[in-house]
């Protein structure tokens, strides 16, 4: 293996950024410089994150690993580490080969103290062999591109597989039904220090559709007769912008820069992984400073001014994203978009969606956007029309007339979410995915 | 009279969307101003009385295994109703269910309710079709396909729902034939996801028909039914151009 600052750090990161250098020319993707550098130098990743002091820390799950990441990047910047960490939507290994290299001299040093990095599921293990985390949190498992993933219960076999390159710690929700039971097979083991995370009994009872999260129907329910797992922080009220969190016992609120519980959860998660990677730094008080100062990510619940009306961007990757996100919603939007990919194959899963958050929609969008009208037709519900080319669709919202409530509301599939952002002149785009 | 749609194991077989094919049921019916009754079955319940239409949907193949017991509690009744002539819509691994049995390598073998006469390998490769097409007596049916199985039908009046004209269905007959699905009297069992009877309102109101007509009910469709099957035959459109079927 290379050392820091060695020799042998200079022909990956000259070729890689030789790379990186022709695709800007051509105006292409992000990933193929990584792809490049990993080709000369297959150790380039593992070689840059061991020098890091604080290591690599990894965050998984179905919903809301970029959210998290952003969150916990924000926490450990507030305590003064200088953070690495993958553009979100880079999130298989020649993406992140890529992001390294922008930040790596040539001689392989990587300035930062510690690489906060999202991570696929399915390229997981993977990546994780050359980052070898130090730790890692997984938010939920949720029924998520059932059409890539077969069924919930592979997710769950390739988060087991991830935690076998993880080599201290893990940060689990406590009330996911597959990472509840996950947790119980990683105490048994006893290799990895565990915490939990988790949301109060009384309000995931009272939220609409809880956390949407897959059943274990092998894995079973949890023993009621058990002792109740403790928590670092749990989510004790959440409501439109507002949750309380308490952490180590004690409550404080906590204004988030977007809305719903599934937001409120991903907060106490990056608190819980941050606790435990700062150790006795860790200054809850920093903490929330940082949440309520960061920006969403983009297209998670951001929203954007055009001509003086906003835009509220929701993604809808999938039944829990979109569930959430209609659950989070404090009145029916009295003027929406909803666009439907087609890299979501199988529209089935609308049918499971309860949609009485929404009365009408004004304009359908994307290839499957048919698929939506159906939806809508038999709830009962209007929409105006069907335009299945996104840019346009956008500029129908835009040339129709102002909501009352000064608010569009457009719910968005990954890919369309870069598209409309790009359309609307913010050119800030994610890396995207390899 | 209250049409009855008896929906076995939601909380198992209901991973995708499924619920779908009895919202769709229960609206054309109510639309034509039919009364219906939605009854779930869950785990330890027993089944009601009768039923006209019977509905079970797709799982993960550990809650296909974790529900097989409990569905062989119902396996006589449910055989019995179907030899009567209930229509019934079983769905992935609902439809490997309601066959003899179910079998998942080294995770061993399930029995079925026995409704179709039909033997299931559910540990080959994954297949997906994205516009998944037959050639059936109800049109040509369109929808998603996504599972790792291989069903065999053998014996019996049973026949297969369709002639695939896209994507792969039942195990590949030696000669080359695919077919889809099965049906046994009124019963038919599908790999059709989309949900099927969303996207196929001729296959739905079949049933719909052969429900009420055995209760001596009508079913008339009005200009509601129509202005959903304009919509219909959007989405249909998208499915039938990406096969190239047009």
């Amino acid at each position: 293996m290379s050392k820091p600052g060695s020799l042998a750090f200079v022909p990956p990161v000259v070729a890689g950024r030789l790379a990186r250098f022709a695709t800007r020319l051509r105006g292409g993707g992000s990933a193929f410089p990584g792809l490049v550098a990993q080709k000369v130098a297959p150790t380039f990743i593992s070689d840059v994150m061991s020098q890091l002091p604080y290591g690599a820390v990894v965050v998984l799950g179905s919903n809301g690993k970029s959210t998290t990441t952003n969150i916990l990047t924000a926490i450990v910047r507030e305590h003064g580490l200088k953070v690495f960490s993958n553009p979100s939507g880079a999130n298989m290994p020649q993406g992140i080969a890529s992001a390294l290299l922008a930040d790596t001299s040539l001689t392989g040093k990587l300035d930062a103290d510690i690489a906060i990095l999202e991570v696929d599921e399915a390229y997981g293990q993977l990546i994780c062999r050359q980052v070898k985390p130090r730790s890692a949190v997984i938010l939920n498992l949720v029924v998520d591109q059932i059409y890539r993933f077969g069924e919930p219960d592979r997710v769950a076999g390739m988060f087991r597989d991830i935690l076998g390159e993880v080599s201290d710690y893990v940060a689990l929700n406590r009330d996911d039904n597959f990472l509840a039971n996950l947790g119980t097979t990683i105490e048994n083991e006893g290799r990895l220090a565990i915490d939990y995370f988790g949301v109060d009994a009384e309000v995931l009872a009272a939220a609409p559709h809880g956390q949407v999260s897959a059943t274990d129907y092998a894995g079973g329910k949890a023993d009621p007769s058990a002792a109740p797992r403790h928590v670092v922080a749990e989510v004790v009220a959440a409501s439109g912008y507002d949750a309380t969190i308490s952490f180590e016992g004690v409550e404080h609120a906590v204004r988030m820069p977007a809305r719903g519980l599934h937001y409120a959860v991903d907060i106490a998660a990056a608190f819980t992984l941050a606790r435990k990677t700062l150790g006795e730094k860790f200054d809850i008080a920093k903490a929330i400073h940082a949440v309520q100062t960061t920006k969403t990510v983009y297209g998670r619940g951001e929203i954007l001014t055009v001509d003086g009306v906003e835009i509220e961007i929701l993604m809808l990757k999938n039944l829990a994203s979109l569930q959430l996100n209609l659950d989070s919603l404090d009145r029916v939007p009295d003027s929406v978009l909803f666009a439907y990919d087609d890299s979501s194959y199988d529209p089935s899963w609308l049918y499971t969606a309860d949609l009485s958050k929404l009365d009408y929609v004004d304009v359908i969008s994307g290839p499957k956007g048919a698929f939506i009208a159906l939806r809508l037709a038999y709830e009962g519900k209007g929409y105006g029309v069907i335009e299945s080319d996104t840019t346009k669709a956008v500029q129908r919202m835009l040339d129709g007339p102002k909501p009352k409530s000064g608010r569009h509301t457009f719910f968005l599939d990954y890919d369309q979410m870069l598209l409309t952002r790009k359309y609307l002149g913010y050119k800030d785009l994610e890396a995207g995915a390899a | 009279m209250t049409i009855k749609i008896v929906e076995l194991y939601r909380d198992y077989l209901a991973v995708n969307g499924d619920v779908g094919n009895v919202f769709v049921l229960a609206r054309r019916m109510r639309l034509a101003g039919i009364d219906v009754e939605e009854i779930q079955v869950n785990e330890g319940d027993d089944l009601p009385e009768g039923a006209d239409i019977v509905t079970i949907g797709s799982g993960p193949g550990s809650a296909v295994r974790a529900i097989a017991p409990e569905l062989q509690r119902h396996a006589e009744t449910l055989q019995s109703w179907a030899a009567a002539g209930v229509p019934m819509i079983a769905v992935g691994g609902g439809f490997h269910l309601f066959g003899r049995t179910v079998s998942f390598g080294e995770a061993g073998t399930v029995q079925g309710a026995g409704v179709f006469p039909m033997d299931t390998d559910a540990n080959v490769a994954r297949v997906r079709t994205d516009a998944f097409a037959a050639d059936s007596n109800y049109g040509l049916l369109v929808g998603t396909e996504n599972h790792s199985s291989e069903s065999v039908i053998d014996g019996g009046t049973a026949v297969p729902l369709g002639t695939v004209r896209n994507g792969r269905g039942n195990r590949v007959a030696p000669n080359g034939a695919r077919h889809e699905g099965i049906v046994v009297n009124e019963a038919v069992g599908t790999h059709l996801g989309g949900p099927v009877l969303v996207l196929n309102p001729q296959l739905t109101d079949h049933i719909i028909e052969v429900a009420t007509t055995r209760r001596g009910e009508t079913y008339t469709k009005n200009a509601e039914h129509e202005s959903i099957d304009r919509v219909v035959d959007l989405a249909r459109t998208v499915l039938i151009d990406k096969a190239n079927l047009g």
